[in-house]
């Protein structure tokens, strides 16, 4: 630590702090500097990859590219401690270091900071991200909770989607891909500067496949619809003034339909027509670099499963985000960022024309780096976020609270904490300890309509969300080494975890049987502790050689009141979550060849759905198997390339949605 | 007794002589540059470059001009074309204007003070692979680039200099007062 002079410098010093420009990273152009990705994925602070004081792994554009997959969830899968399960041609969930279930709760998903998580239901619909592969410039993937920057609901990881920057980068692809099942798809993605201080990226793109088999649909509800597409544009644009303020505008529109498993183990086809618009500024001033966002994210829903009245599933759901925070430095030795954020959730409902639900959130935030000598520093983040929530609209007849019982206040503090040891320029320690939280979604904590009792195990009852129930809250605490092998031309990486998860929540029907007027509740099941790790090596020659190889284990242990025996609910973590995982992948680049190969073995795991006649429950095992991508690529032209992919698993069904079906499919690319 | 004699007088001389830098390495040069990416206001058009030596070390000299023949071979920066040459540092003062000089190595004590007169005179840049003059106060910019790369960012010097950079970069290089 350099000591700072006199009070006096130290006050220069808080000034000077001010004093520089606000800059909009140049994720590229750091990149080339160090050598490694930077991310302000961790803490909100620009950060080298090898210094973030969270469980950061970074898959970048040229790891995207070579895979040769069309679609996210299939590249995260060759991710240590990332579990992928797919129920459909474009339906698949993500769970980190276990916790993997249909519509998988804990996992945030972001593009560029801005969250396409939904809220009402807390999971994420990939086939809803208005991005193409093509204008990703990196994955972030978080393992474990960081709740203390992104608020509620990052519990189990992140995944922040970073584009690449309409004014720093230049873009230009068309794509066109077609295979096995129907399969087409394609995509325009395109940077245009306008003049030296404005830019804009556009993209648009789409896919439409079949589910290719009806034979082994599952059972209770029919297959009507095989069809799966979507179709997604975005524009991106950024002003920059001669004094470094930085102005920002997103907008995009998706319309999507696919075959999915929903909440609850509930199958059926899903429609959503989404649309968002965000604008940013990013100012300097005399307290440090200032960032205003506001966004919003509109998402309308429907639930279909075929022939059946689910009118009632239809959701208007409106998202607003205001986020401020500022970020400065302290002397040579500290880095602060202050934020807050007002968020706005509102649903209309269809079933009673007229029912809304909500919440509004407030929250503050802040984090202190400290750069405590040369070889050790501390990173601290902590953020209180105060709730509350609000239902109007008719209460069913047999639910024993009135309107005003929804009208629930909650406050809970997340923090983050990391205590970073760099002993050598190769080796790096990590302790970190965090705590996060996740509230009742609206689907658990408000009425539902009467209309899902008559397909149940409700009976004539009802399916109902209970006011009472208590935010899930999870405690991570980690040890992470790492360390570079330059011999190997490698980086390797050991992670090994505690956590554990209090009062974890559940949906009507996934809580246990109806209570004695025919309710099915939603509730706090319980607890859940998980231990594990990760052991990975990565790296790449000049020869052209690259290698991704890696284990995972995650251990879980449930003490819930559900699945006692029978089983009464769709959450089944400790045997829903393989406990090992190998990861190898291989690759090299000659001439105008690149080939690259990726395996991924799990052991097997239990996945539960709805049964036969929808009255009930059924735990399947899934058998231990392997996925594998392989990808070819030829380059024609230095502009022109074509790539030939297979995606195949060794066992047909690996979860209870639609068999995996083996993909092939052609990929022709163009750059301008 | 004697050879310990003539083993000690060797210790002293070799302390008493100029210490012998390591050579600038291409990727150290390379990551130097690149930092002049992040200066608030980064500079356009063509700058004249120094690179800042000690004619009377062989060592000093062989680094500069490996230092200069890699300026000469890679002579842009963004929007801006350097054209690099050979300064003595018993020839560093007077009116030339160098906004970007490269300190080779071989150079200490009041050849430091002699280099930060005069960027602090001319608003000059410094960088040099040789940590020891970013640490005694007198260049702005440290490199080191193996095994990892590690930027050393003295903001006292920057300051005195006028130099500001990004806020974003000054959160992710190693910053001393």
């Amino acid at each position: 630590m350099r000591r700072i002079a006199s009070p006096s410098l130290a006050l220069c010093m808080i000034f000077a702090a001010g004093a520089a420009f606000a800059d909009s990273l140049d994720y590229g152009a750091y990149e080339r500097l160090f050598g490694e990705p930077v991310t302000r994925g961790a803490t909100g602070k620009p950060e080298r990859l090898s210094e973030t004081p969270v469980n950061m792994q970074i898959i970048s554009a040229e790891d995207i590219r070579r895979s040769g997959s069309d679609n996210i969830p299939d590249i995260l899968r060759f991710v240590a401690g990332v579990d992928v399960r797919r129920y459909g041609l474009t339906d698949a969930d993500v769970g980190i270091r276990g916790y993997d279930i249909g519509n998988s709760p804990r996992v945030l998903v972001l593009i560029n900071g801005r969250q396409f998580y939904i809220d009402y239901n807390t999971y994420t619909s990939w086939q809803t991200l208005p991005v193409q592969l093509g204008e990703i410039r990196q994955i972030e993937i978080i393992k474990g909770p960081n709740s203390a920057l992104y608020g509620f609901n990052a519990v189990g990881g992140v995944i922040n989607i970073i584009t690449y920057d309409p004014l720093d980068d230049d873009v230009g692809q068309v794509t066109f891909r077609t295979g096995t099942q129907e399969y087409t798809g394609g995509s325009v993605i395109g940077t245009a500067k306008l003049g030296e201080r404005a830019g804009l990226r556009l993209s648009a793109g789409g896919l439409r496949g079949h589910e290719a088999s009806t034979a082994d649909q599952p059972k209770v509800f029919g297959l009507f619809n095989r069809d799966n597409y979507n179709h997604a544009i975005n524009a991106d644009g950024r002003w920059k003034s001669p004094s470094g303020v930085n102005l920002t505008a997103e907008i995009s529109w998706v319309n999507a339909q696919q075959w999915e498993m929903g909440t609850g183990g509930f199958p059926g086809t899903s429609f959503y027509s989404t649309n968002s618009q965000k604008l940013g500024l990013e100012a300097p001033t005399s307290i440090g670099t200032v960032s205003l966002t506001g966004y919003r994210n509109q998402i309308g829903y429907r639930w279909d499963q075929g022939g059946n009245d689910y009118d009632y599933t239809k959701m208007d759901n409106r998202l607003y985000v205001l986020q401020a925070s500022d970020l400065f430095k302290l002397g040579s030795d500290h880095s602060v960022r202050l934020g807050l954020e007002f968020r706005s959730d509102d649903n209309q409902g269809s079933y009673y024309k007229g029912e809304t639900m909500g919440f509004d959130l407030y929250s503050g935030s802040a984090m202190w780096n400290w750069q405590i000598d040369s070889a050790w520093s501390l990173t601290n983040s902590v953020r209180v976020d105060h709730m509350t929530t609000s239902y109007t609209g008719p209460i069913p007849p047999n639910v024993p609270y009135p309107a005003s019982a929804y009208a629930i206040r909650v406050t809970e503090p997340s923090f983050n904490s990391a205590l970073v040891w760099r002993p050598t320029g190769l080796d790096s320690v990590r302790l970190s300890a965090a705590r996060a939280v996740q509230p009742p979604n609206i689907y658990q904590m408000f009425p539902q309509p009467p209309t899902r009792s008559a397909t149940f195990t409700a009976g004539t009852g009802s399916f109902e969300g209970d006011p009472h129930l208590k935010p899930s809250i999870v405690m991570n605490y980690e040890a992470d080494y790492s360390r570079t092998i330059p011999e190997w031309s490698s980086t390797a990486q050991l992670a090994v975890f505690w956590q554990q998860t209090r009062d974890v929540l559940a949906a009507p029907g996934d809580a246990g049987p109806p209570d004695a007027n025919g309710i099915v509740w939603s509730g706090n099941i319980g607890r859940s502790r998980a231990v594990g790790g990760e052991l990975t090596l990565k790296g790449s020659n000049a020869d052209g050689w690259r290698w991704n190889l890696g284990y995972a284990l995650a251990l879980i242990k449930d003490d819930v009141t559900t699945n006692q025996g029978v089983i009464t609910s769709s959450i089944e973590n400790q045997r829903g979550t393989p406990v090992s995982t190998v990861i190898a992948g291989f690759g090299r680049s000659w001439d105008q060849f690149e080939a690259d190969v990726s395996a991924r073995w799990q052991t097997r795991f239990d996945d539960v759905a709805i049964s036969g006649t929808g009255t009930s429950y059924a735990s399947a095992p899934i058998q231990s198997y392997a996925f594998f991508l392989g990808h070819l690529g030829y380059k024609v032209t230095e502009d022109f390339n074509l790539g030939l992919t297979g995606a195949l698993a060794t066992l047909r069904r690996t979860s209870l949605g639609l068999p995996t079906e083996n993909r092939l499919f052609l990929t022709a690319t163009h750059g301008f | 007794m004697r050879r310990f004699l003539a083993l000690g007088l060797a210790f002293v001389a070799g302390l008493a002589l100029p210490p012998k830098g390591n050579a600038t390495s291409l990727k150290d040069v390379q990551v130097g540059i690149r930092t002049v990416e992040f200066l608030r206001v980064p500079p356009r058009g063509r700058i004249d470059v120094a690179v800042v030596y000690d004619r009377r070390r062989k060592d000093s000299d062989e680094d500069a001009r490996a230092i200069l023949t890699w300026l000469l071979a890679n002579p842009r920066i963004k929007q801006a074309e350097m054209a690099p040459v050979l300064v003595d540092i018993q020839e560093l003062a007077g009116d030339r204007h160098f906004p970007l000089a490269i300190v080779a190595n071989g150079l200490s004590g009041d050849m430091f003070a002699r280099i930060l007169d005069y960027s602090r005179t001319h608003g000059t840049m410094t960088i040099s692979s040789d940590l020891s003059c970013v640490h005694a106060g007198k260049c702005t910019m440290g490199i080191s680039s193996s095994p990892r790369v590690e930027v050393i960012l003295n903001r006292q010097v920057a300051t005195a200099c006028g130099i500001e950079f990004l806020d974003a970069f000054r959160m992710m290089v190693k910053e001393e007062y």
